[in-house]
């Protein structure tokens, strides 16, 4: 049975590492009892794909993952035997049942959105301005969105064949000035509007 | 407060998961229950001290205490040591974030002498004067673990030691403190009632006194009360104690991941080096139905792969074969840390091997058989080649050896005998598959270290030279690409030796060191031998004095500490050591009356299966 799981990695755990936050996850099944199918290959590892990878410092309110299930079970009791388990700022939000035939996860991911907090108001630089939606440069062609609200500055950054623009390079470029600066990945977005079902958490892009 | 500065940190160090706490399985109370807070502090860094199964015992049974907080804390590397002077952020536990200069008692473990400068900057980072004798008020700081065999050395930072197991005695320990917080006993009374407790050294309450010759004569209590010698604690009944059901599991990765089970303590086997296999005794076992359902429950509370059997000589567990397969029954894997050199061991090693690739590790600890005999290492060559076709022909490739060279009566002779070995050992390969193209023969060799309360506590380390040539021997002997030669530092050997051969006049040399910007001397990269010279030599400490032999008659700094092993034995042995006679394990063969049974009223220990 695949499922895409829909889950948050916030406050001390956006500390954790990418790789540590994979085996953790393999630790949480195995903690609530719920058997993963394994991958084949030399080296069988349970069968779960994250759709993008999060920087380490970085938090997330919308994070995704698909798991291989060995066997159908009830996804509200999913939900809850794992949650049982999650450390505090990990919360497992809703699961989605996918078919078989569902593209890859990764494959889907075309966008991913921030929110980051600068510590003061800021009036964004007329140079971002210019360069949405130019992709004349290595890093512009990935800025989608770049909208300063305040103190709140969204960030669209695009994912391109897995590539994609860490937020922090941007605020390095532009608000160099500030040493802490939260930042919190918002959204998932793809631009594939023949899957069906669309999982929770995962948003579609309109361009 | 101190999550607002921990998150400006965070963002700059390696591995910031090493510093958030929050693992699962952590125990955190509500504040208004606590009541008293012990801090379990690890001198090295987090990945290390993490799997230490000592205190995932400790914080269980101190977490089941009511109104007890027990937190971890370990050193911070560098990088975050830095981060954290820089904003005044002092150490804390890892559970609430609380200073450790908030707790009532910090204990910490002595696992290694090189870990030892780390105590002082674990303080140093908490606000707290590594000096015992500056210090004012709580928190106590206390310390055991085999480190604790020998106290002398750190008797200057610590407040109290425990000598030997500490299941039992932590509770009394939390209980004294903690009635002394509400009579109002102050510091030294506090003290003084642990130094009436059985098990507890407390250094202010002893001294050393050396003869009107000025020769040292002993460590001596100050008051008439206080026993002459700290009787090493052990569990009354270890077979039933009660085994922690969860324990905490490292966010970040760790050596192994995996939980451990311990399925026996202490050894008798009686290798003449080795200061656990002296130290731990008796041999104790568990229960089978006990090891299966703690370590099925463990498994499933750390949500792990993997079950460790954990003790010094796995294979030497009565029902070992029964209780690998209880556990493989339910569909986990097992692993076997401690094995011998025989081909029963490469039987189990096979029999946990689970399609892992990784090699077998055997220790047969020297080159030659006369001085395999000479260190009671009771493997004969034959048992080396039987266990190494065992392991070949069942498709192992990589073997990784362990031998120690500087050994008591070694000569380059025995030398070559590890190089003829590994060289025998390719040609057994040879003839078995026809080839040698996937074999790898890792070689470990280390330095012999003498430690107290073993047979070899008298004998002397080589010299520099001797140490390098006989390094340099098995380099050049082991150059073809087969064979990899991994030796230690000899000065971080010689080091080891002082301070665990030390007295308490070594306090001052660690101390300077330490102010030298000593620290993580376990790590290479962080081990600064030039400093530590300069320590010693400002402190008139003479490295060779502690390195060197000594007289069978000489007064040992550690003689007021007793672990139940007589003086009487460990001096025979070291005489049939020297005569290259052997002695055999007591739990298959006769009684060696090395003192340990009668010490604790205890019946020797019979294995009920024999392999």
């Amino acid at each position: 049975m695949r499922v895409v799981l829909q889950y948050t990695k916030q406050g001390a755990m956006k500390y954790v590492s990418h790789l540590d936050f994979q085996r953790l996850w393999r630790r949480l099944f195995r903690m609530a009892d719920i058997a993963v199918a394994n991958t084949q290959g030399f080296n069988p590892l349970p069968r779960m794909r994250f759709a993008a990878p999060l920087p380490t410092g970085f938090a997330s309110c919308n994070e995704l993952m698909e798991v291989f299930l060995a066997a159908a079970m009830d996804l509200d009791e999913l939900l809850g035997q794992l949650n049982r388990f999650t450390p505090q700022g990990m919360d497992i939000l809703a699961a989605t049942p996918v078919p078989d035939s569902f593209p890859k996860l990764t494959a889907l991911v075309d966008a991913l959105e921030y929110s980051v907090e600068l510590p003061e108001c800021r009036v964004l630089p007329s140079a971002v301005e210019d360069c949405v939606p130019d992709g004349s440069t290595a890093w512009q062609q990935f800025v989608l969105a770049a909208e300063l609200h305040g103190r709140r500055w969204r960030l669209l950054l695009a994912s391109i064949e897995q590539k994609t623009l860490r937020p922090d390079v941007l605020v390095r470029q532009f608000f160099p000035e500030f040493d802490h600066v939260a930042i919190i990945r918002t959204g998932i977005f793809t631009r594939n509007r023949n899957i069906k079902p669309v999982p929770q958490g995962l948003s579609l892009l309109i361009d | 407060m101190h999550w607002h500065k921990l998150e400006r940190i965070l963002p700059h160090v390696q591995k910031p998961a090493r510093y958030i706490g929050n693992e699962l399985n952590t125990v955190i109370k509500p504040a208004e229950q606590v009541e008293f807070r012990f801090a379990l502090a690890f001198p090295d860094v987090y990945e290390i001290g993490t799997s230490y199964m000592g205190f995932h015992i400790l914080y269980d049974l101190l977490n089941k205490m009511p109104g007890v907080q027990a937190e971890r804390v370990f050193a911070p590397w560098p990088d975050m040591e830095a981060k954290m002077r820089e904003s005044a952020l002092p150490l804390y536990g890892l559970e609430t974030g609380t200073p450790l200069g908030d707790f009532d008692i910090i204990g910490f473990t002595l696992q290694h002498e090189l870990s030892y400068t780390n105590i002082l900057n674990m303080l140093d980072l908490a606000g707290i004067d590594p000096l015992a004798e500056r210090r004012e008020g709580l928190p106590l700081v206390i310390a055991g673990g085999p480190g604790a065999m020998n106290p002398e050395p750190v008797a200057d930072f610590i407040d109290a030691f425990v000598i030997g197991e500490g299941e039992e005695v932590v509770s009394e320990i939390v209980e004294a403190v903690r009635n002394g917080k509400v009579t109002g006993l102050d510091r030294s009374g506090m003290l003084r009632a642990l130094a009436s407790m059985t098990g507890i050294y407390v250094p202010r309450y002893y001294e050393r006194r050396n003869d009107a010759a000025g020769r040292f004569i002993g460590v001596f209590p100050v008051e008439p009360e206080l026993p002459q010698r700290i009787r090493k604690r052990i569990v009354r009944d270890f077979a039933d104690f009660p085994l922690p059901e969860k324990v905490v599991v490292p966010l970040v990765e760790s050596v192994h991941d995996r939980v451990s089970v311990e399925i026996c303590r202490g050894c008798a086997r009686g290798c003449r080096f080795c200061q656990a296999g002296m130290i731990y005794r008796p041999v104790r076992e568990r229960p089978l139905p006990v090891l299966v359902q703690q370590g099925l429950t463990l498994l499933r509370s750390a949500g792990s792969p993997e079950l460790g059997l954990s003790s010094l000589s796995s294979a030497d567990y009565s029902e070992i074969e029964d209780l690998i397969a209880a556990i493989q029954q339910e569909g986990h894997n097992v692993s076997l840390p401690s094995l011998r050199v025989d081909s029963y061991s490469v039987q189990l090693a096979e029999l946990t091997r689970a399609g892992k690739k990784t090699g077998l590790t055997l220790a047969p600890e020297a080159g030659s058989q006369r001085l395999r005999d000479v260190i009671n290492k009771n493997v004969r060559e034959e048992d080396i080649f039987t266990a190494a076709r065992a392991a070949f022909e069942n498709g192992w490739q990589t073997l990784k050896l362990y031998f120690m060279i500087g050994l008591p009566t070694e000569t380059e002779q025995d030398v070559q005998g590890i190089a003829d070995l590994a060289v025998a050992l390719e040609d057994l390969y040879r003839e078995i598959h026809g080839h040698t193209r996937r074999l790898k023969i890792n070689l470990g060799i280390s330095t012999f270290v003498p430690k107290p309360h073993t047979p070899f506590q008298w004998a002397g380390q080589m010299s520099k030279e001797e140490i390098e040539t006989r390094q340099n021997l098995l380099r050049e002997r082991l150059r073809s690409k087969k064979f990899k030669v991994q030796t230690g530092n000899w000065q971080e050997s010689r080091l080891e030796a002082v301070l665990a051969r030390g007295g308490r006049e070594l306090g001052r040399a660690i101390y300077l060191a330490w102010r030298k910007g000593c620290k993580f001397d376990a790590w290479s990269e962080h081990f600064r031998p030039d400093l530590w010279a300069q320590a010693l030599a400002e402190a008139g400490v003479d490295s060779e004095a502690y390195t060197g032999p000594w007289p069978l008659d000489a007064v040992l700094p550690w003689e007021h500490i007793d672990v139940g092993v007589s003086k009487d034995f460990l001096l025979r042995e070291y005489r049939r050591a020297l005569a290259g006679r052997t002695t055999p394990d007591c739990t298959f063969a006769a009684c060696s009356a090395c003192g340990v049974c009668p010490a604790f009223a205890v019946a020797p220990w019979q294995r009920r299966k024999s392999k």
